[in-house]
């Protein structure tokens, strides 16, 4: 009994301690959690969002929806699939839900409070069954288009064990159905646009304001940690799996790959790692302080919920080398139960989903909801954000540090590691490093300190505080940042580029960095003609407006001076457009120069016209892209010469009486009967935003280049859209893909070998040199070496006496084929210093 | 090496689990205590048989003629929400239960009355009532239960809700005490989970026995008359992430009496029943494709349309959905529809090669309608009840040459007209 008192003393000792002291309470000073009551019976909470001022929707586990208000819940829907998510559409008015087989619209159509409608905005994805298949989202871009992502599955299916070939099945996600591990989008119309790939099990998603998607992930194959990703279209974001979906791999590739095949090249990383355990173990959604202040001092800053850990953390981005990267931070501990979807209310409260199924989280309640609020006043001490300067960081706090005797007492200490990329489950850190600080400056207010710190990119940095008190006394309670390096910051920062980064993509205009299209082989030409339908508009020399375009008697024309415009106005329309790029002799006349025009729909729209056969410039720039827009799917070009078509359905924009666009443009293409264009939106004019106009002329584009033709113009007005899109999707048959000719193209430069010379070599246009390529490229050269046509070489033909000794073999002094041959395989062999038989950057001297 | 701000949270929760140990001893002292005190009051027949008339006055419209539920919950499954007892019950008939249809019935009925429905309803009770978990540090050898009197038990829960929940990382013997209520004189079979070592005593004597280790089993066969019987469940295993133990009790003739439920820290089961509107539910069954759609019709019929199809995968009468089947398996466990199989009728909407894709579904009080594009062009394909227990699928279409496929067998209530309009229907009477 005795005991037992002195342990009652101690705990009301500690409850006391808890109360007054930050250290414990793990809450920054002003912020407040509260408990929202649930809806009525037991229910498993998972999506948030807010539709107006005072309504708020919740999703739960069991497949309801409920909505509250002024402190009431009404259940809006029930049935449905896991729900993990909810997005209000406020220009629609209706609620968009990520059920596991598909993302659905909530319609409400007699207005009781309850749904009535579901509507089935997009199912283009596979969904087997598997538990692990979730769909996580949806959030939208400013344009309306909706995102989520879909999770890979763990029961069966291919997937890439890499050199960890011995595992057990389990640890590895797999491709378990179509675009599985991949984020989609989809417009209004609810077209399915498989997005982005390598995500694993991607249980937070979010948009930032300026139109920026982002992507956390979980730890386990092929994902080291957590972390976020900031997702660009056609990008890969580190797991295989999805790649069985990419159409420069495909699921039969997937069980042969190899991690080289994808990780130098194609990677993409985590703008922030989150480090395990610390930060988090099971990431959710990000959300976006956009309260103008009325959450605290930490205005624009990203938050994040963690499941497991059941905290919130902040996290905030630099843009350095055209990507971003940036630093997380604890910020309030001890949710009830496991955080997964936060949403911030008109009032700046945080509203945190939270439940404790799936992986058991710290927090104990099975299922919670809370809100977080500051009291706006109180700033609490806190380390407010972290930049990377070029010779360290800057630290800047919320209130002035407290100085002792000396600044060197308050200095962080710094740690940095790195983590292994491999098939197996999470890595530990690695590379692990301690580092002193260097110079060190404290700003007059006291609140930034910059450190120098011996940088290294590819690494994640710990700072960490020990010791450090605000000017009051109160004690740094979230004392660790981690920056995580990428890339390092240049000793003067680059002028910003002209254009911005373009909305959902997240890629500027003619970025050389975005990945280009697949090559595929076009149909024959004979399966390209297509019968010129009832009531089409032949577009011969009396339909166009420009005489400086000479129609010749083949009623060919070729590009000439100034557009050439037709003298009738089109809105949606079809299109049937034949073109040929003469062969260029002129060196010259390379990348955008070979054989440029365009196609321009209402004299507004262009879709790019040039050679792309082995000719290879921006991917929005090639031939078939909505120029600086929107790259083809694939690369279906044939090569100059041939006569090659465009056939092409569109749809007129709508805008509103006040010229605000209603629904953008949308338009399906066909290059060489392979599909291009799937139901795709250009996302405004070529030259500018979209402008509200009527019908207008189609045009032909002048450019300088070597020359084009065309021919075989013909044109059906006003066509219905929607009513003619199915038929035209099978216009050249069911199968809407072809095969690969070439992989992946974007690709590090091979070092073994000059890059002018790389590319006189490499005939498949791969940025890799198999043997038959490498010694191709020098049989060829044979000939012209030949000069008196003997078929054999003496010193005066061939450059380098030494190695013509070395392979004459016969001792004739003369190299036959055979001789000459044997100069350059052993050439080969010591390039290829890995002996995989090809060629890559991955080749070492 | 953890972050330096997670070493107070450390240090705290080192001292908050010093400090839950004594709180759990002394809050198990006080639950022994009442758990004494919450046994429940003996059945008294005669007040019974008042019960059953107040009963087919009043309560049946919302619980049923036969108690399986409607509007109100069921009040014979193994599942009480508010407690088993005669206490407990006589409680929501004097206060009612907030935010639901149950009003309190305490100015209808005066309390004998409202003991004689409490009573009543006890009567018709089938399996576990008043179940009490004790829990034991693991024991060596065969589990017996006049050795547990000389355990300090680690933890006593009733669980007057009839749901079992263990702890992460559980390991130890269960103890489960409680009354087993029987409805119809038989020959019985108990039959628990295969693993570790079981004993069941029914009032005082072994009719159970499994011992994995020594292959020393008793099969669970047991005569029994109706009324209430003291079981004792003795169970315990090698140490468990996610413990699940369940057990049910199986007549000759091959019913199927549950004895508890699982749960996760308190999840409700969730079992859909018919109400006056059609109801939808996109879950995972085992047997059906992934993307099915299970239409739930207010006679108890319950359609499950291929999404890809517009087919009928399979149907059933006086079918209810469970979607717990297994609260605690992170819903992972798919849902289970239990009730008799009654014929499909249409095949799919459009013949092979024809794909068909869900497009909308509109709920119509007791119909539903699914708007799917088959091959192209829209149907409108609307499920409502037949009869009692049959279901009728109309289309409403322009299929201009793709006929709806029917099963064999099938033949259409009305043939598809000229405008591709058409309906099946598989009615009671063909049942």
């Amino acid at each position: 009994m005795k005991i037992f008192r002195l342990h009652l003393c101690s705990f009301l000792i500690l409850v006391a301690l808890g109360a007054s002291s930050a250290v414990f309470s793990g809450l920054p000073a002003g912020y407040q959690f509260e408990t929202v009551a649930l809806p009525p019976g037991a229910v498993t909470l998972l999506g948030i969002c807010h539709k107006d001022a005072k309504t708020t929707a919740v999703t739960t586990w069991e497949g309801e929806v409920w909505q509250h208000a002024d402190g009431v819940w009404t259940r809006l829907a029930e049935g449905m699939m896991d729900p993990l998510g909810i997005h209000y559409d406020r220009e629609e008015g209706a609620y968009y839900v990520a059920q596991k087989p598909e993302l659905t619209r909530l319609g409400d159509t007699d207005g009781d409070g309850s749904a009535d409608l579901f509507e089935t905005h997009t199912s283009g994805f596979g969904y087997s069954g598997d538990y692990h298949e979730y769909n996580f989202g949806p959030v939208s871009d400013s344009m309306g288009r909706k995102y989520a992502v879909l999770n890979l599955g763990a029961e069966q299916g291919p997937h890439v064990r890499g050199d960890h070939r011995d595992g057990p099945a389990w640890s590895y996600m797999k491709y378990s159905a179509p675009w599985r591990g991949w984020v989609y989008r989809s417009d209004r119309a609810g077209h399915f646009h498989p997005f982005a790939t390598g995500f694993r099990s991607p249980a937070g998603i979010g948009m930032s304001p300026k139109d920026e998607l982002f992507i956390t992930d979980n730890q386990g194959d092929w994902m080291p940690v957590c972390g976020m990703f900031f997702v660009r279209e056609g990008g890969f974001h580190g797991h295989p799996s999805g790649l069985g979906g990419h159409p420069g791999f495909g699921v039969d590739a997937l069980n042969k790959i190899r991690a080289e095949d994808f990780a130098e090249d194609l990677r993409r990383l985590p703008a922030i790692w989150f480090p395990y355990n610390i930060i988090s173990r099971s990431p959710g959604s990000p959300v976006w302080d956009t309260t103008d202040g009325k959450f605290g001092p930490f205005g624009g800053q990203i938050f994040v919920g963690d499941q497991s850990m059941s905290h919130i953390f902040r996290c905030g981005l630099e843009w350095i080398g055209e990507e971003y990267q940036g630093w997380c931070i604890n910020f309030a501990d001890r949710t009830d139960s496991g955080p997964v979807n936060m949403a911030f209310d008109a009032s700046g409260e945080l509203w945190i989903a939270q439940v404790g199924r799936g992986w058991s989280s710290k927090g104990k309640a099975r299922t919670g909801l809370q809100t977080l609020r500051w009291d706006g006043r109180t700033i609490p001490f806190e380390i407010h954000s972290v930049s990377l300067t070029p010779k360290g960081f800057r630290l800047t706090f919320t209130r002035p540090i407290k100085l002792g005797q000396d600044l060197v007492l308050a200095l962080p200490e710094l740690e940095s590691w790195t983590y292994n990329y491999w098939s197996k489950y999470g890595s530990d850190r690695v590379e692990k490093k301690r580092h002193a600080v260097g110079k060190h400056t404290l700003s007059e207010d006291r609140k930034t300190l910059e450190i120098e710190a011996p940088l290294v990119a590819g690494k994640v940095f710990e700072i960490t505080f020990k010791n450090l008190n605000a000017e009051d006394g109160t004690p740094l309670v979230n004392r660790s940042a981690f920056y995580t390096v990428n890339k390092l910051r240049p000793s003067k920062d680059p002028q910003a580029p002209g254009n911005p980064l373009m909305a959902g993509s997240s890629w500027r205009r003619n970025d050389n960095r975005r990945p280009l299209p697949p090559v595929v082989e076009p149909l024959p030409v004979e399966k390209t003609s297509v019968p010129v339908p009832e009531g089409a508009i032949q577009l011969g020399p009396d339909a166009w407006n420009n005489p400086k375009w000479k129609f010749l008697e083949d009623g060919s024309v070729y590009r000439a001076e100034g557009n050439l415009a037709t003298k009738a106005n089109f809105g949606s329309a079809r299109f049937h457009v034949e073109f040929m790029f003469d062969p260029a002799e002129d060196p010259q006349m390379k990348g955008q120069l070979y054989g440029n025009s365009g196609v321009w729909l209402m004299s507004r729209y262009e879709i790019q016209v040039m050679n792309s056969f082995r000719n290879d410039t921006c991917a929005d720039g090639q031939c078939g892209a909505f120029w600086g827009q929107v790259p083809p799917r694939v690369n279906a070009s044939r090569k100059p010469g041939a006569w090659q078509s465009y056939d092409i359905l569109m749809k007129a924009p709508e805008f509103d009486e006040a010229g605000k666009l209603v629904a953008p443009t949308r338009t399906t293409v066909f290059h060489n009967g392979v599909l291009i264009h799937d139901d795709e939106s250009f996302l405004g004019e070529t030259t500018r935003p979209y402008q509200k106009h009527g019908k207008g002329p189609f045009m032909l584009q002048a450019h300088k280049g070597s020359p084009v033709a065309f021919r075989n113009l013909w044109a059906v007005k006003d066509i219905n859209y929607e009513a003619a899109l199915p038929a035209f999707r099978k216009l050249f048959g069911d199968n809407l893909d072809q095969p690969i000719s070439r992989r992946w193209e974007k690709r590090s430069p091979i070092k073994v070998i000059g890059a002018d010379m790389v590319v006189r070599m490499d005939v498949d246009k791969d940025g890799r040199l198999t043997r038959d390529e490498f010694l191709g490229f020098w049989m060829d050269q044979f000939g012209p070496q030949d000069r008196d046509g003997s078929g054999r070489l003496d010193v005066s033909e061939f450059p380098s006496p030494v190695a013509l000794k070395g392979s004459d073999q016969n001792q004739d002094g003369l190299l036959n084929r055979d001789e000459y041959r044997q100069v350059y395989a052993p050439q080969f062999d010591s390039l290829d210093s890995d002996n995989d038989e090809v060629i890559t950057s991955r080749d070492r001297r | 090496m953890p972050g330096p701000f997670h070493k107070p949270a450390h240090f705290m929760s080192r001292v908050m689990n010093l400090m839950t140990t004594h709180l759990v001893t002394i809050a198990a002292i006080t639950v022994v205590a009442s758990a004494a005190v919450a046994q429940s009051e003996p059945l008294d027949l005669g007040s019974a048989a008042r019960g059953e008339v107040l009963y087919r006055q009043i309560c049946f419209t919302c619980h049923g003629s036969d108690l399986r539920g409607g509007i109100g919950s069921s009040l014979v499954d193994s599942y009480w929400k508010h407690g088993d007892s005669v206490e407990a019950i006589l409680k929501i008939l004097e206060t009612g239960i907030p935010d639901t249809n149950m009003v309190s019935f305490a100015a209808m009925f005066p309390e004998e009355d409202r003991r004689a429905l409490a009573h009543f309803l006890l009567s018709k009770q089938e399996g576990l009532r008043h179940l009490v978990r004790i829990h034991y540090p693991p024991q060596e050898g065969e589990l017996m239960l006049e050795a547990l009197a000389g355990l300090k038990p680690k933890k006593v829960q009733p669980h007057p809700e009839n749901l079992i929940y263990f702890n992460k990382n559980f390991d130890g013997l269960i103890h489960l005490k409680s009354k087993l209520f029987i409805q119809e004189a038989g020959n019985y079979r108990f039959h628990f989970k295969d693993k570790g070592k079981t004993k069941v005593y029914l009032d005082g004597e072994e009719v159970y026995r499994f011992h994995e280790a020594t292959g020393d089993v008793k099969d669970g066969a047991v005569r029994l008359e109706p009324g209430r019987h003291r079981i004792d469940i003795l169970h315990q295993e090698p140490k468990e992430w996610n413990l699940t133990f369940s057990g049910h009790l199986k007549s000759e003739e091959g019913r199927e009496i549950r004895l508890f439920g699982k749960s996760l820290g308190g999840a409700e089961p969730k079992v859909h029943r018919a109400t006056p509107v059609a109801r939808l539910f996109r879950k995972r069954v085992s047997g059906l494709s992934s993307k099915s759609l299970i239409v739930l019709l207010p006679n108890s019929v319950i359609v499950v349309l291929n999404s890809e199809t517009g087919g009928v995968e399979k149907a059933w009468k006086d079918a209810e959905l469970d979607q717990t089947p297994s609260v605690s398996a992170r819903s992972s466990s798919p849902s289970v529809i239990h009730g008799n199989a009654i014929p499909r009728s249409l095949e799919a909407l459009a013949g092979k090669g024809q794909g068909v894709v869900l497009e909308s579904t509109k709920m119509g009080g007791a119909s539903i309608a699914f708007r799917f594009l088959a091959g192209s062009r829209p149907v409108v394909l609307t499920v409502s009840p037949a009869g009692a227990n049959g279901y009728r699928l109309s289309g409403a279409s322009d299929f201009s040459g793709q006929a709806p496929v029917l099963f064999p067998n099938q033949a259409f209530a009305s043939p598809p007209d000229a405008n591709g309009n058409f309906a099946v229907e598989v009615a009671s009477t063909n049942l």
